[in-house]
Parts: structure tokens; C-alpha cells; sequence
């Protein structure tokens, strides 16, 4: 995709809001505070295969709330390809939500016949921005509606690498056309765990690209910073989301809340504070 | 080395804790085993093996989660007794790698399931919860049209008094039939439980 055409594409995105990740727990508060969550981000997999049940609860959703799929196990960055199973099931699942985006991670999941069972970090280099491009290419000419990629947290480096994270993540996206899915909360933990300025990653993504963000807060373990989704969003966070918000025109955040639940009130708290944050940046109303 | 070897080995290092180790220690001869050359193994042994296993961790305790949520009744009454029996059943290596969380959550349940039956404690009521979480994980297959499970308590009053979190729960011993039907593949599950009269009167 030319690059200025994907520009045009993620400019004219609807700005949706301060939404949350739908986990079950959250479904009977979700409906009694209608109007104080403006989207939510259903994780992709859990409805996949899923029994009739679980499809419902999806129709209900969709009628009261704009809903954008998150998959989890597309592997984009995995060599040898993308899954088409698991790509046809996700492309009827996004034509059937219709959403405005759908999203995905920067991480392979799988090789050699192997599950990982959880997004694994691929080689900052050439060849790998390569097979990003040529998979989600794969993803296009099943899934029409735009995708953006989300930036992980990583406790290892593959060797190999021939640039930074934050340029590797700029040549993702130039070679694909993406938006980003800038997770806040990852960036902020990759820096603390890996000793880099956040400020300076920051400078160094296209912000036109950035279109959605996740934030919430992990927990300490062993001297590593976990991204755990388990804990209150901590001050750090909140900065680094003011400061992206300041910098790029974003549509839409979505609180990750999937460990540690707490109880809604604290949920609204969160949700309340972002949009405050958008509004100060003008990002939406 | 291309990216598709070394997202394999990767792989493969990642989920197997005895390759793991293996190659750590001696990266030559166990990479040469794998089907690296000398220049590869080399490459991937700068990897900080402290790291790899922090991460290794991680996808463990990823999956405790996983299938915690599953069998969550099982876990809560069980404590860390459940934790301590899924670190055993999980030190075993998995053909594919890190099983999908609903396979996982079967087979340890079966494991879990003799391990309970072999230490003979407590008054059987925990296995017939394990035995209810395992039973309905069955139905929970949209293929799958009838499941059926005997329990030695009145699984119902069970298992709503420990999602209540009484302490202690409501137990009473009394056979009891439990079934899961759909009418058809992918339609809704029906839930029956159907118990003798009470043979023990209320068990603690």
C-alpha cells in the first residue's frame, strides 16, 4: 500500500473513544454504565471457534457497542507464514463485526509445528520487516477492513538484529501500510527493562501511523517488569499516553484489564482519566 | 542461519525445558544434534540463557493461568496444592509445544484426577468438583451432544455453594447423574442433575 494512500486510509478512521477489553466478568457493568464506555476490543480468538453461547453474547455486544477484534495468533512475523485456517476463520469473524480496524501483534506465535503459546519477539532486521509485509499482505486479500500492530513486550533479544525496536517498528510499518496500535504500557515496560528513553522511542515512530493505544499496569517480578494486566495504570503510564496523545491522532485507547480485577468503579476511574487526556489534546469530545 | 530456522529452534528452545538446558550447556554438540552448524549455535548461545528462561517462565505461568480459569473451582479449593500438581504434570514435554488452554485443562484434569484418587485425602468432595469442571469442559464442545457424569455428592448444591464461596461449603453425599445435552450440534446446552435420596445424610 503507497504509503500516502495509507495515510489517507487511517486519517479518515472514526475517533471512537475511551473503551475497554471485553472480558466476561465485565459484561453486567459494562451494560449499567453504557455511557461512560464508548468502544470495546474483543479479543479475536475467543470467538473463533466458538459455541453458540459465546456468539451470542457477541451479537449483544455488537448491538450496544462498536466492536474491534483483536487477534492474538495470526503470527505475523513468523517466516514461514500465516496460519490460512486460522486467517479464514479470523477474516469471517472481522466481515461479520464490520469494524472500522482490526488489530493484531508484531510477534511470531508459532514455528516448526511448535505453539509458543505466547507473542515471541522476532529479529530487528531486514529480511524479518520482510516477512511482516508479506504476511500481512496474506491478511489483505482476505480482510478488508484496515489493520493496525501492536507492539509487544519483550525479556529477550534474538541476535541478529540489525537496527533499534523503534526503527524496526518504523520499517514495519512503512513496508506495510499499517497503523499502530501503540501499547503504552509495553513501550514503557521495553524501557524500563531494556534502559531506553521512552521520550526518544517516541520521536522515532511515525505519529500519523499511531492510531489506537492500550495502556494498563503489570507488576514487578524478580527485578523485571512484567506486563502482567494486572494492576492500575501507574503515573509513568499516564505520561507516556499524555505525551502520545499530545504527539499523534489517535482514535481510540482501550484499558486492558484481564488479571486482578478490580471493582468497575476503579475501571470508570481509568476510563474517566483518559478521556480527560484526550479532550486536552483534542482527540475527541 | 535464515529467520525460519531460527524461529524454530527458537521455538523449540522456548517450550522445551529439557532442550533448553541441553543447549545452554554444551551449544555445540546439542546444536549439531538439532541441525545447526557450529556459526548457528554459536549465534543463538550468545542469547542470554538467564533471559530465555525468565521467558520460558513465563509461558508457564501463562498456561497455570490458562487452565486456572478453567477448573477455577478446582483451584480455589485445592490452593496450592492444585499449582504444585500442574508444575509435575507440566514438567512433561508436549508434542507442538504449549498446548491450547482447553486441551491442557482436560488432559490435567484426568492427571489431577488420579493424582487425587492415589493420595486418598480429604472426603472425595474435591474430585467430584474436578470431576463437574472436567464434565463440563466436555460439553462445552459445540460437537458434542451428550456428556454424562455420576458424583457421589449432590454436584449442584456443590458447586453453587463454592461459587458462593461459603466456607465451608454446602455438602451432601448423594449419588447423583449429571448430564449436558443439545438437541443438535452448536445449539444450546441444557444442564440436568438428577440425585437419589440422601443415603448419608449431611456430610461436612
Amino acid at each position: 500500500m503507497a504509503a500516502a494512500g495509507a495515510d489517507k486510509v487511517l486519517r479518515d478512521l472514526p475517533a471512537l473513544g475511551v473503551g475497554l477489553g471485553f472480558r466476561e466478568p465485565f459484561r453486567g457493568d459494562l451494560f449499567m454504565h453504557r455511557d461512560r464506555v464508548d468502544f470495546l476490543e474483543i479479543t479475536a480468538d475467543h470467538y473463533l471457534d466458538a459455541p453458540p453461547e459465546k456468539l451470542r453474547e457477541l451479537e449483544l455486544l455488537a448491538e450496544h457497542f462498536t466492536l474491534i477484534p483483536h487477534a492474538l495468533n495470526l503470527s505475523l512475523a513468523s517466516a514461514e507464514g500465516v496460519d490460512r485456517d486460522y486467517l479464514k476463520k479470523l477474516a469471517r469473524l472481522v466481515r461479520r463485526l464490520d469494524p472500522p480496524w482490526w488489530s493484531d501483534h508484531i510477534a511470531f506465535t508459532r514455528a516448526g509445528g511448535v505453539d509458543i503459546g505466547h507473542l515471541s519477539p522476532t529479529v530487528f532486521s531486514e529480511e524479518a520487516a520482510q516477512v511482516i509485509a508479506r504476511n500481512v499482505a496474506a491478511a489483505r486479500e482476505l480482510i478488508d477492513a484496515p489493520l493496525i500492530l501492536e507492539n509487544i513486550t519483550y525479556m529477550l533479544t534474538v541476535p541478529g538484529g540489525q537496527v533499534s525496536e523503534a526503527e524496526f517498528l518504523r520499517a514495519v510499518l512503512e513496508r506495510t501500510g499499517c497503523g499502530l496500535l501503540l501499547d503504552v504500557t509495553n513501550l514503557h515496560i521495553n524501557s524500563v527493562n531494556h534502559g531506553y528513553d521512552w521520550r526518544d522511542f517516541l520521536r522515532k515512530l511515525p505519529a500519523e501511523r499511531i492510531v489506537q493505544l492500550h495502556f494498563v499496569g503489570g507488576h514487578w517480578h524478580d527485578g523485571i517488569l512484567v506486563d502482567s494486566h494486572s494492576h492500575p495504570t501507574p503515573e509513568d503510564v499516564w505520561a507516556v499516553m499524555d505525551e502520545t496523545l499530545r504527539r499523534a491522532p489517535v482514535k481510540g485507547v482501550i484499558l486492558e484489564r484481564d488479571e486482578n480485577i478490580p471493582p468497575f468503579s476503579e475501571i470508570l476511574r481509568e476510563l474517566d482519566r483518559a478521556r480527560e487526556l484526550g479532550r486536552k489534546h483534542e482527540r475527541w469530545d | 542461519m535464515g529467520l525460519v530456522e531460527v524461529q524454530r529452534t527458537l521455538a523449540r528452545i522456548y517450550t522445551d525445558a529439557e532442550l533448553r538446558e541441553r543447549f545452554f550447556g554444551d551449544p555445540l554438540n546439542v546444536g549439531r544434534e538439532i541441525g545447526l552448524s557450529a556459526e548457528e549455535s554459536s549465534n543463538l548461545a550468545q542469547m542470554s540463557a538467564a533471559q530465555i528462561k525468565t521467558f520460558a517462565d513465563s509461558l508457564y505461568g501463562k498456561r497455570l493461568l490458562g487452565v486456572g480459569k478453567l477448573l477455577a473451582m478446582t483451584r480455589r479449593t485445592l490452593g496450592a496444592r492444585f499449582d504444585a500438581h500442574f508444575r509435575r504434570f507440566a514438567a512433561a514435554p508436549v508434542q507442538g509445544g504449549t498446548p491450547q488452554y482447553l486441551d491442557d485443562a482436560m488432559k490435567f484434569a484426568t492427571y489431577l484426577e488420579n493424582s487425587l484418587c492415589e493420595e486418598r485425602v480429604g472426603s472425595g468432595w474435591t474430585l467430584d468438583l474436578l470431576r463437574y469442571e472436567k464434565a463440563r469442559l466436555k460439553a462445552a464442545d459445540p460437537k458434542r451432544r451428550v456428556v454424562a457424569a455420576y458424583f457421589r455428592h449432590d454436584i449442584s448444591r456443590l458447586v453453587r455453594s463454592v461459587a458462593r464461596k461459603e466456607e465451608p461449603p454446602t455438602v451432601v453425599k448423594r449419588a447423583t447423574v449429571a448430564l449436558w445435552v443439545r438437541s443438535k450440534p452448536h445449539g444450546p446446552v441444557r444442564y440436568s442433575a438428577f440425585s437419589a435420596p440422601s443415603l448419608f445424610g449431611r456430610g461436612k
